[in-house]
């Protein structure tokens, strides 16, 4: 018998009878029909004897309730997705979620944007955030150009949350030049849910937007475990630290720029040394998407060939232990490996590989010049002296010097400041920094 | 008042959902419900968001529109990530699924071959998550009654929502020790038609859950919900029924409301008319009305509206001690999150005098026949206050529509909330979908069939037999009778189920004995080590049993002989219930009275004898 999802069907089985919509089943091995109470009903299909079609679906045209007329002397913002993170609805026919990237499907699930701002979007690409690449990197900042280029003022790229901090230092690096406000928005609960964070992470990146001078990339994501306000995190400073924590998002060695809640109208900034918004001066300076550049972490028991495998990298980024001890000091027989360890980083050094140390411990800085084999790993060439980058800023930091700059400017300017990335004096607040309770 | 159930058409359906006693559903947190301060606590707010069939939920649209804010309170030792909505959910508590595949199974229900579970939108804050997990795991269960059969469409496995502990008009506080333990639901068919018959269905269904052995205990551990309409209503879902001896009243009293309103709506203008929403403040400036002072002074309004040709109804009683009046004040509250309405039907009162009546009414353009609302509070929320009233009038022609009540004390309902509509569910696409095993589920005996078989196995009492049926005890008792033969099993039950009780009475102590110390008395007694008599002294003490019970050792045969026979030669010449007594008196409870008064007949008479020969 014929008939497709979202039709009304009567299935029979040796001893009952089952009425409902067709459903969409991913196992082939059963028919799912939705119940007229609501609940989905999997009948294994080798006990069905018959199907009938009861009933042809009607095509339901999908009121959007809400008024859209924008606002045009609201200022203008633009919203990019790359992905369904932020406005996934759940999709009637097919019983998932599907994602609403236009204008009108934008504010009517979050109608509080008139409000504040002229809103335009559109989804960039598809990307899964675990597997984004420098090329994504480079498509989302020409696209992020394209924007300000048309005169908003400011924009908004929406993704899945994982790597988020690695796209806000890439974005930073990139668009040098930049004074507008280019802000990442992401959501750790998925958005057709009544208790996604997405509504409050969207929207009060919006209404930071329009009512701050921010001109450089940020992350807006939830402060607290609360709805109560968000952080506006600084780009090249910010890891996710939890997996799936409303609040995963922490400054490192550093605080928040400033806590948003636009319910409660409400900007304070912790720090004001943020870049000004202005005239942008943008020179576009992409990642190579070829170039081989490697985050590796240091742990115990490790062995040479681990290292040696990147030899023909152009950059290594080591995750070193605590002040940023690296694993070569052999001292009898037990620690012979750590000789060999020691020989191949000479090896990578000699080959070509710019190797830069980050802090494994993620807050704290790099200081090598404590321990007796750690300036010997200095004067073997490997960098990172005083750095207070997070690995995973420290990485993309690395591409990017090496697609644009030669190796031994690479060298230099590694481990100097560009985009705020390494700070000179880290506030002693800013360790765990988390205003409220739970 | 007597009512024709029958010729009324009433129909009845009741949904159940009984707590189990198991970890949580999809975590491992124990299912700890807690009364002491919590140490955790976070603000949200839910949106209404769009359901399967793409339109939005009527019910969370209501929700929204009261602009609520959540508090959630929570205990850090017992609510983990998954409660507060911070993490994806666990694997499927298998337990619990085993339990609702007895019950299942008891009912003769169909079992589905593949249980997928589903996120039910709710937006009043009940839920972190915006929406509870719930699947459906068996079909068309059937019970049997004297009366007739009962079927059972559903049966259900869901999550338990947190509890409500506090609601002030902006704010709702929710506790988290109650979220996610693991609910088994029952609907049944609407064939129930009457009263009793409601009352019994529950009861057989509540004895059912606590075959299981695994129904949780307490109060709020189960949950009656009640779906009932006369002909010519709308289903009404009266929820939180609590106390099964009040569901015949229930019943009675909701009947009573659906017949009075099915009156009203033939009586009243069938288009009703309402006037718009006028600003009285001004008439009330030096008003003595409490609550209207109280709104002003926050600077809030007093807002009234006009309803054409409603003169009385309001003022009706639908329920007993309820009129049509508090009906519609529960729309405005549902609505606005105001305190009340007044309505004219009962004007002049609370300090609103005939004057004010008066200014009313001219103001509104009152004629002969009509009715007036008036509400004071802040303007927002007495706008939408009036909104409700105005929802709620339209609908008198209509009678009694679909709704959701709760149950007051008196048995009589208020108004909750619209029901909502079937655009509620999708896929809870983070559990797996489990295949039920239906070969390794033991059907467990019910408790009706135990309280028979204690009757006729151990020689119980109807009473004591249903008492041990019911009790969590039954399985360490049917231990002990196993286990000691020499005692009887009804003193066994007595003792064990009521010691504590009766401690309490004779010697005013609390005990809390634990299985051990009974599984020591009993084997002393056993044995012969102790006598019954000494068990409530023994508990009394209050430590564990095995460090009081030497002090209550009786004496061995010769001891007690030897005893005996120095009592009779120090008091010659007592007579012989004199010496009972003096005997009883020396021994404390150290020997069975029995058996000291036979020797002490023997040992009296041989003493007799002697003297008497000599």
């Amino acid at each position: 018998m014929k008939f497709n999802i979202s039709d009304r069907i009567k299935i029979k089985t040796k001893d009952k009878e089952f009425e409902g919509i067709s459903m969409p089943s991913s196992d082939e091995n059963y028919e799912i029909i939705k119940l007229d109470n609501g609940y989905n009903l999997d009948i294994l299909k080798k006990n069905i004897s018959k199907i009938e079609l009861i009933e042809k679906s009607k095509s339901i045209i999908e009121v959007i309730s809400e008024k859209n007329e924008q606002d045009d002397s609201l200022p203008k913002i633009t919203i990019l997705h790359t992905g369904g993170t932020i406005a996934s609805k759940v999709d009637y026919k097919t019983g998932g979620t599907v994602s609403r990237f236009t204008p009108k499907e934008i504010l009517a699930m979050f109608p509080e944007l008139k409000n504040y701002a002229n809103i335009n979007s559109r989804l960039i690409e598809n990307m899964w955030s675990q597997d984004m690449r420098f090329s994504h990197y480079n498509l989302i900042a020409k696209e992020v150009k394209k924007e300000l280029d048309r005169g908003v003022k400011g924009v908004i790229v929406t993704q899945g949350t994982d790597t988020m901090h690695y796209t806000s230092a890439a974005l930073s690096f990139i668009l040098e030049g930049l004074a507008s406000p280019v802000i990442l928005v992401g959501a750790q609960r998925s958005s057709d849910r009544g208790s996604s964070d997405a509504y409050m992470n969207l929207i009060n990146a919006v209404y930071f937007i329009v009512h701050s001078d921010f001109g450089e990339v940020g992350i807006c994501m939830h402060a607290n475990t609360d709805d109560d306000f968000c952080h506006i995190l600084p780009a090249t400073k910010t890891r996710k630290f939890h997996t799936s924590r409303r609040d995963a998002f922490r400054p490192i060695n550093t605080l928040p720029w400033a806590e948003v809640s636009y319910g409660d109208k409400h900007i304070k900034y912790l720090l004001n040394n943020y870049k000004i918004a202005g005239k942008n001066q943008l020179k576009i300076k992409l990642i190579k998407k070829d170039i081989k550049v490697a985050l590796m972490k240091q742990h115990t028991n490790m062995y040479a060939d681990q290292f040696l495998f990147y030899k023909n990298y152009e950059g290594l980024v080591i995750e070193a232990t605590g002040l940023g001890c690296l694993p070569i000091t052999e001292i009898d027989e037990s620690t012979k490996e750590s000789g060999k360890i020691f020989c191949a980083i000479e090896e990578l050094i000699k080959n070509g590989v710019i190797v830069v140390e980050a802090p494994q411990a993620i807050n704290g800085r790099i200081v090598m010049n404590v321990y007796s084999d750690q300036r010997k790993a200095q004067q073997m060439g490997v960098l990172g002296n005083f750095s207070d980058m997070t690995p995973e800023t420290s990485f993309i930091k690395l591409a990017w010097l090496l697609s644009n700059y030669s190796k031994d400017e690479t060298k230099t300017l590694i481990t100097q400041n560009l985009r705020g990335e390494i700070t000179d004096r880290i506030n002693p607040k800013s360790y765990l920094y988390k205003k409220n309770g739970t | 008042m007597e009512l024709d159930y029958i010729k009324l058409g009433l129909k009845i359906g009741l949904e159940i959902h009984q707590q189990l006693d198991t970890h949580k559903l999809f975590c491992n947190c124990p299912s700890d419900l807690r009364d002491d301060k919590p140490d955790i606590i976070f603000k949200r707010k839910i949106r209404a968001s769009a359901g399967e069939t793409g339109s939005v939920d009527i019910a969370a649209v209501m929700e929204k529109e009261k602009g609520l804010s959540f508090i959630y309170e929570g205990y850090s030792d017992t609510n983990c990530l998954v409660e507060l909505d911070e993490e994806p959910p666990g694997a499927l508590n298998l337990e619990a699924l085993e339990i609702v595949l007895q019950v299942a199974k008891m009912l003769n229900a169909k079992v589905s071959d593949r249980i997928e579970f589903m996120r039910k939108t709710i937006a009043n804050g009940s839920v972190t998550a915006g929406f509870q997990r719930t699947g459906l795991v068996a079909v068309e269960g059937k019970l049997h009654f004297d009366f007739g059969d009962v079927g059972v469409p559903t049966i259900l496995l869901e999550e338990e929502a947190a509890k409500e502990v506090e609601s002030t008009p902006d704010i709702v506080t929710w506790r988290l020790d109650r979220l996610g333990i693991p609910l088994i639901e029952l609907s049944t068919a609407p064939e129930i038609y009457t009263p009793e018959q409601c009352r019994e269905v529950a009861a057989y269904i509540g004895m059912i859950l606590r075959s299981t052995g695994k129904a949780k205990r307490g109060l709020g551990t189960i949950r009656q919900d009640i779906n009932i309409n006369i002909a010519g209503a709308d289903r009404v879902e009266i929820k939180g029924v609590q106390d099964l001896r009040m569901i015949p009243k229930i019943v009675e009293y909701e009947v009573i409301r659906q017949k009075s309103l099915i009156d009203i709506s033939k009586k009243v203008p069938q288009k009703i008319r309402v006037s718009e929403i006028y600003d009285l403040s001004k008439l009330f400036i030096g008003s003595d009305s409490k609550v209207i002072k109280n709104a002003l002074e926050k600077v809030g309004v007093v807002l009234g509206i006009k309803l054409e040709g409603l003169h009385g109804f309001l003022g009706q009683e639908i329920q007993p001690g309820r009129r049509l009046g508090t009906e519609v004040s529960d729309w405005a509250k549902a609505r606005g999150g105001v305190g009340g309405i007044f309505h004219s039907d009962e004007l002049p009162k609370y300090g609103i005098t005939d004057t004010d009546v008066e200014n009313i009414k001219n103001m509104l353009e009152y004629k002969d026949g009509d009715a007036f609302v008036i509400v004071a509070d802040l303007p927002d929320k007495s706008n939408r206050a009036l909104y409700g009233v105005i929802d709620r009038v339209k609908l008198l022609p209509k009678g009694v529509i679909k709704q959701v009540r709760k149950v007051n004390t008196d048995a009589t309902t208020s108004f909750m909330r619209l029901m909502p509509g079937a655009a509620r569910m999708y896929p809870e696409t983070d559990i797996l979908p489990v295949v039920p095993d239906l070969l390794g589920i033991k059907l467990p005996e019910l408790i009706s069939e135990k309280s028979l078989r204690y009757e006729k196995e151990f020689g119980l009492s109807k009473d004591l037999a249903q008492l041990v049926a019911k009790s969590e005890q039954f399985l360490p008792f049917e231990k002990f009778c196993g286990e000691f033969k020499n005692i009887k099993p009804a003193f066994i039950a007595e003792t064990y189920l009521k010691s504590e009780k009766a401690v309490k009475h004779v010697y005013a102590v609390d005990i809390g004995p634990s299985d051990e110390d009974f599984n020591i008395l009993f084997s002393a007694l056993d044995s012969g080590k102790i006598a019954k008599d000494s068990i409530l002294e023994i508990l009394s003490k209050n430590k564990p049993v095995n460090q009081v019970i030497d002090n209550f050792k009786l004496m061995d045969d010769n001891m007690l002989e030897d005893c005996i026979k120095q009592i009779v030669s120090k008091n010659k010449g007592l007579p012989f219930n004199a010496l009972i007594g003096k005997v009883m008196a020396k021994l404390k409870g150290k020997a069975d009275g029995k058996k000291a008064v036979e020797l002490l007949n023997k040992i009296f008479n041989l003493d007799q004898n002697y003297s008497k020969s000599h």
